[in-house]
Order: structure tokens, then C-alpha cells, then sequence
């Protein structure tokens, strides 16, 4: 136990790649007609794209920092500030801005829309003077100092204030973890790192709006049957993206980049909607950037794991539950998921990771913590154990399989311990 | 004006496929699909364990460590446990040789430890991917409150290769099948699972090819 905790205070300060992803997701799931579908759709663009994509990246260093905005919490304030208060702090960070919601745009002459294409994100609200536009976002996003920036509006792109109802697809269900293969590992790295410049894409082609695909129930459906069952449907854009990742990128054997990626997406889209929705996007360089403003690459940092622990624990509150898109849980299911994503990484050292398994037992965890593991794309959950058997495993983690842990939900008893976790696995195919 | 080159038109026109076809499976997708898939991944993590355990890359000390965490997959958490009222001494398991007809059961914690200080120079031990293994459907067991208990079984191939540094080795190719737990629980939240692997079967040994 001394030799423990003599070597863990040596190695307690470990050199770390600073390079994060950050995601921005904006998901209306409060709308009185398609609400309930955007509920279904936020699920499965993070069980079958946002995660899958933290976890091939955090193979190579990568942390994740997710905004998760949904039900109330979706407003234009909160956006724009969420926007003007990103921070990069290294020159390889990537940012990921992905809005479902209702979308708009005025009425205008050919030219306008040739030279602004990209709608006007609505927020879960019908003030016009509010509205976002798209451009504006990704504007922002590619001014930051990141290597790629990536904005995705999911909406319509109609005249005016007619929105179009959203459809909910049922997703290939893969009620078990997530595995990712290596060839998919491979395309998302590709996809992610080998890219610089500024990237932006809508789910409609101006005028036209954005619909749904029916993937369960009876066919024809009836419109109050319909509305009965959002399970039943997905936008048409995420949907693709997702079908993409799970039914083509295992055996996708070309190299892939972003212009490759959402013309098969649009493509897509347009084909099964008769052309009645086309995507577009455009795919830029990176900004010429004043030398002087030019994102300064973070000098290694020591990261002290002791002072990483306290953070976590200090913002777990008595008897509380932290729930991903709570308004202050982001930074502890950060945190959390980045201490975890450092237990199960196999590069480093077994004794460092079994002092890590230590530490986070005894200053985070209350004794017989319970976990829970969710199924991709849903809030079941399909097993559970004692954290401290789990740890154990991640601490170990043979072979390397388990790629990513991500945090759902905590609980915490009277002494500010989680007594019990919610999280998704994902593992690596072979 | 963008040229589609044909591997865009192709994979363009099989995600149109796949997701046609994928949405009629979804509507014959089961409950018990949901966990089926997380047993495989629990099998999955004990072969790992079980080549860690045996691999001569890696220091003793570590090795048992790796032993001790991985324990509490199996239910008891490796040691004794309660089935049917029977009392027993840990979940086991059963070894097999091409050199013999001998089916040979040991308590599972150690059947580790053997791996742990195998005798030869080099071992490999490789197993069934997921998407290869075979579950079996769900039997139920008991049922005590609000929990219910069902067993099913998983099976999987084991490739096992150990050489000498005089150049001799010996290799086998074993059908093995595992008891999987799984208990349910009705919870104001919904239906939990819990899974615990049990004991493991030696079906049947064989010499093979190394090429397979």
C-alpha cells in the first residue's frame, strides 16, 4: 500500500495531449408537434455518431467536451453564449456544432440565396428578431483557432415561418454495447484529423423543408397513429448520418474525407425524398489567421490527477443527481468521463492506472456505488455491477477493448459520493 | 459540377439498401435482444483476461493482478455460491487435451492461476469474435420478489498455441459453452439486468491448422 501511494504521488504528474473535441448539440425536444421525435433523434445521433466519434478519437489522445442543450435549456441566449464562450486551447482542437430543431429563412431575391444559403436556426421559439443564423455559427466556430470546425443544422430551410414536421426512424437497434471496428476507427480518425478549415452543412436546400422517414409501425401510417408514436420516426438528415456509421463505415475501404462523407449523406437524403430535400454544404480551408491571434499550441501540461479528483468530487453535490444537459453537469460528466477515459487507456502504465483505480474508489465513489450500463440509443439498462468490480475492470481493460466510457448520470449520498452511475461503453471490434 | 465517382454511387446506393432492410428487422427486434448481446461482450472479456493471463509478455505480478480484477465476472465473483439450495465451491472450469480423452474440471480461480505459470516459452490464446459466438435463449431459473433468474448459454471457439524453446509446441482448437446468468429486476425506473458467467464446458478438442 506505501509502495502505492509513494509511486502515485511520483506519477501523479503525467504528461498529456491538451487536444479536445468539442460538441455543441442544440436538440428542440420541446416543440408541441415534433418534440417527442427530437427526443428519439438526440438519442440516436449520440448513441450512433457523437459517441462512436469521442471514442475513435480518444484512441489518439483526444478528450471529449460536450454542451448537450435539449428540452428548456434550448434557447437562442443560451446558444450564443455557449458559442461566444468556447474556449480552444490548442491548435488541434476540433469543434462539432450540430442543431435539430425548426429552421427558416427569409424571403428573398436569387442573389441572397445564392450568397446565404443556409438557414436561420428558430430555438425552440417564434421571436424572428431571435433567430440564429447557421452562418453566423459556423462563422464563429471557424474564428476560434480550432484545426476543423464542423456546423450541422438539421432543419428546414423554408420560406417564412412553415416548418415541417419531423419524422422518427428506427435505427438498426443495437441493444448491447457499442463496437466499433477498427476500419470505422480508422474513417472517423481520418474523417476528424486529417482535415483543417471550417465546414458547413444543412439538412434542406433553400425553400425547401426537412422531413422524416417512417422506420417502424404500419405502413401507410395514420396521421394520428402517427403522432401517437414518435418512435416511430428520425429526421432524414441525422438519420443518414447514423445509417452511414452503422451500416457502411465497417467495410468502407477508401480513405474518407468531409466532402466524400456529406455528399453520400445528401445524396442520400435527396434519393429518398424524391429530391424534394437536398443537403448542401461547403467545405473550406482554414482561415488565414494574424500570426498574433494564431492558437499557441499548450506546452505539455503536468496534470496533477490529485487536484483533476478534487474538481470532480468538489462539484458533487449531497443527495443530488447529475444528469447530462443539466445546466452545471457538463463540467463534472466531463471530468468524469476524461478520468475514466485515462483509467481504461492501455499506453499508459499498469501501476499509474491502478493508483488511478485507488484514488477514484475512495475519494469519489461511496462504498457499494452501484453502475449501470445503457444500451446504445436507449436509457435501458442491460447490466449493472458494484463500481468497485467495474473499476477493476477498467483498470485492467485487456487487450484494450473498452475504447470509451461515457457518463450518462450520477447520484450522490449524504457525503457527496456518487452512490450510483449511469454510463455506455464502447468497444473496440477486435 | 461534382464528378460521383463509382465508389461514392456504390456505397450511396447500399446505404439505400441497408437502411430499407435494417428498418424492417428493427420490427422483429426483441426484449431479450437488448442484453443477449452485452453476455457475448461479458464472454468476450474473459478470453481476454484468460489470453492476458497466459501471455508470457507480461510480468507475473501484473498477471495476477489482472487475475484478481477479473474474478467478478463470474457469479460468486469466482468463489462460492448458492444454486438451487446447493452450496458451491466456485464457478469451474473444464480443460481438455488432443493428446487425451480426459475432461479435467477446475474451480475457475484456479484454472487462472495454472494460465498464470503455464510451463511453456510462448503461449497465444486466441477466441470467437462476438458477432461468431452463439447464445442460446433465456431459461428461467427462480424467481424471488421482484428479481427472476435465467440462464442461457454462450458458445465460442478457443485457439490455444504453447511452444517450447527446444521447438517443440502443442496447439488445439477446443468448442467450449458457458452458463451465463442473467438476473431481472422490475424497478420503478423499469427492467434491469445483471449478468455473471458460469461454468464452462469443454465440448469438444481438436488439433487444427494454424492457417485457419
Amino acid at each position: 500500500m506505501r509502495k502505492f501511494l509513494i509511486l502515485f504521488a511520483i506519477i501523479t504528474y503525467m504528461f498529456a495531449n491538451a487536444q479536445t473535441i468539442h460538441w455543441l448539440t442544440f436538440i428542440d425536444t420541446t416543440d408541441p408537434n415534433v418534440g417527442q421525435i427530437d427526443v428519439y433523434g438526440r438519442q440516436m445521433l449520440y448513441g450512433y455518431f457523437i459517441n462512436e466519434v469521442n471514442a475513435a478519437l480518444g484512441i489518439k489522445g483526444y478528450k471529449s467536451d460536450i454542451q448537450d442543450f435539449y428540452g428548456p435549456r434550448v434557447t437562442p441566449e443560451n446558444c450564443k453564449d455557449a458559442i461566444e464562450m468556447l474556449k480552444i486551447t490548442d491548435p488541434d482542437d476540433i469543434i462539432v456544432f450540430y442543431y435539430i430543431g425548426h429552421g427558416v429563412r427569409p424571403a428573398t431575391g436569387s442573389d441572397y440565396i445564392k450568397r446565404h444559403p443556409y438557414p436561420q436556426m428558430c430555438l425552440a421559439q417564434s421571436d424572428e428578431s431571435k433567430y440564429i443564423p447557421l452562418e453566423w455559427v459556423d462563422e464563429q466556430l471557424s474564428s476560434k483557432g480550432a484545426r476543423l470546425s464542423v456546423t450541422i443544422g438539421m432543419c428546414c430551410n423554408s420560406i417564412g415561418s412553415n416548418v415541417s414536421v419531423k419524422d422518427e426512424p428506427n435505427f438498426s437497434p443495437n441493444y448491447g454495447a457499442t463496437y466499433l471496428s477498427s476500419n470505422k476507427i480508422r474513417l472517423i480518425q481520418e474523417l476528424f484529423m486529417n482535415t483543417e478549415g471550417h465546414i458547413i452543412a444543412t439538412s434542406s436546400s433553400p425553400t425547401q423543408t426537412s422531413g422524416c422517414v417512417q422506420i417502424a409501425g404500419p405502413q401507410p401510417c395514420h396521421p394520428i397513429l402517427a403522432m401517437q408514436n414518435p418512435q416511430w420516426f428520425r429526421d432524414w438528415y441525422s438519420f443518414a448520418i447514423c445509417s452511414f456509421f452503422q451500416t457502411q463505415m465497417d467495410n468502407y475501404n477508401k480513405s474518407l474525407d468531409w466532402n466524400d462523407f456529406l455528399y453520400i449523406i445528401s445524396g442520400f437524403v435527396d434519393t429518398n425524398t424524391h429530391g424534394a430535400q437536398t443537403p448542401i454544404y461547403d467545405v473550406y480551408p482554414p482561415k488565414v489567421v494574424a500570426s498574433s491571434q494564431r492558437t499557441k499550441p499548450a506546452a505539455q501540461q503536468r496534470i496533477d490527477i490529485e487536484v483533476q479528483i478534487n474538481n470532480t468530487q468538489k462539484k458533487q453535490v449531497q443527495n443530488e443527481t447529475i444528469q447530462k444537459g443539466d445546466k452545471d453537469s457538463r463540467d463534472w460528466i466531463n471530468e468524469l468521463t476524461n478520468l475514466l477515459s485515462t483509467l481504461i487507456n492501455v499506453s499508459l502504465a499498469d501501476s499509474d492506472r491502478q493508483a488511478l483505480e485507488m484514488r477514484l474508489n475512495e475519494n469519489l465513489f461511496a462504498k457499494n456505488a452501484v453502475v449501470r450500463f445503457l444500451a446504445q440509443g436507449s436509457d435501458d439498462v442491460i447490466d449493472k455491477s458494484e463500481v468497485s468490480n467495474w473499476l477493476g475492470i477498467l483498470a485492467t481493460n485487456p487487450n484494450g477493448r473498452i475504447i470509451k466510457v461515457i457518463v450518462e448520470e450520477g447520484t450522490f449520498d449524504a457525503n457527496n459520493k456518487i452512490k450510483t452511475l449511469k454510463v455506455r461503453e464502447i468497444y473496440k471490434q477486435k | 459540377m461534382k464528378v460521383i465517382n463509382n465508389t461514392l454511387k456504390l456505397a450511396l446506393m447500399l446505404i439505400v439498401i441497408m437502411a430499407y432492410s435494417i428498418s424492417a428487422n428493427a420490427q422483429n427486434y426483441n426484449q431479450e435482444e437488448k442484453f443477449l448481446q452485452r453476455v457475448k461482450e461479458r464472454v468476450k472479456l474473459m478470453n481476454d483476461y484468460v489470453s492476458y493471463m497466459a501471455s508470457k509478455s507480461y510480468k507475473k505480478d501484473t498477471k495476477k493482478y489482472y487475475l484478481k480484477k477479473s474474478l467478478p465476472l463470474f457469479i460468486g465473483n469466482g468463489y462460492e455460491y448458492e444454486e438451487n439450495g446447493v452450496t458451491k465451491k466456485g464457478v469451474t472450469m473444464q480443460t481438455t487435451s488432443v493428446n487425451n480423452d480426459k475432461v479435467k474440471t477446475t474451480l475457475i480461480r484456479d484454472y487462472f492461476k495454472h494460465l498464470v505459470g503455464l510451463p511453456y516459452a510462448i503461449v497465444d490464446i486466441k477466441s470467437t469474435e462476438i458477432a461468431d459466438m452463439k447464445v442460446s435463449g433465456l431459461k428461467k431459473v427462480d424467481s424471488y420478489g421482484n428479481k427472476t433468474l435465467y440462464t442461457c448459454t454462450c458458445q465460442y471457439v478457443q485457439y490455444f498455441i504453447g511452444g517450447y524453446k527446444d521447438g517443440y509446441f502443442y496447439k488445439d482448437k477446443t468448442t467450449k459453452r458457458i452458463v451465463c446468468y442473467v438476473e431481472t429486476e422490475e424497478t420503478e425506473d423499469g427492467q434491469e439486468y445483471m449478468i455473471k458467467l458460469g461454468d464452462v464446458e469443454a465440448i469438444h478438442t481438436e488439433d487444427y491448422n494454424i492457417k485457419e
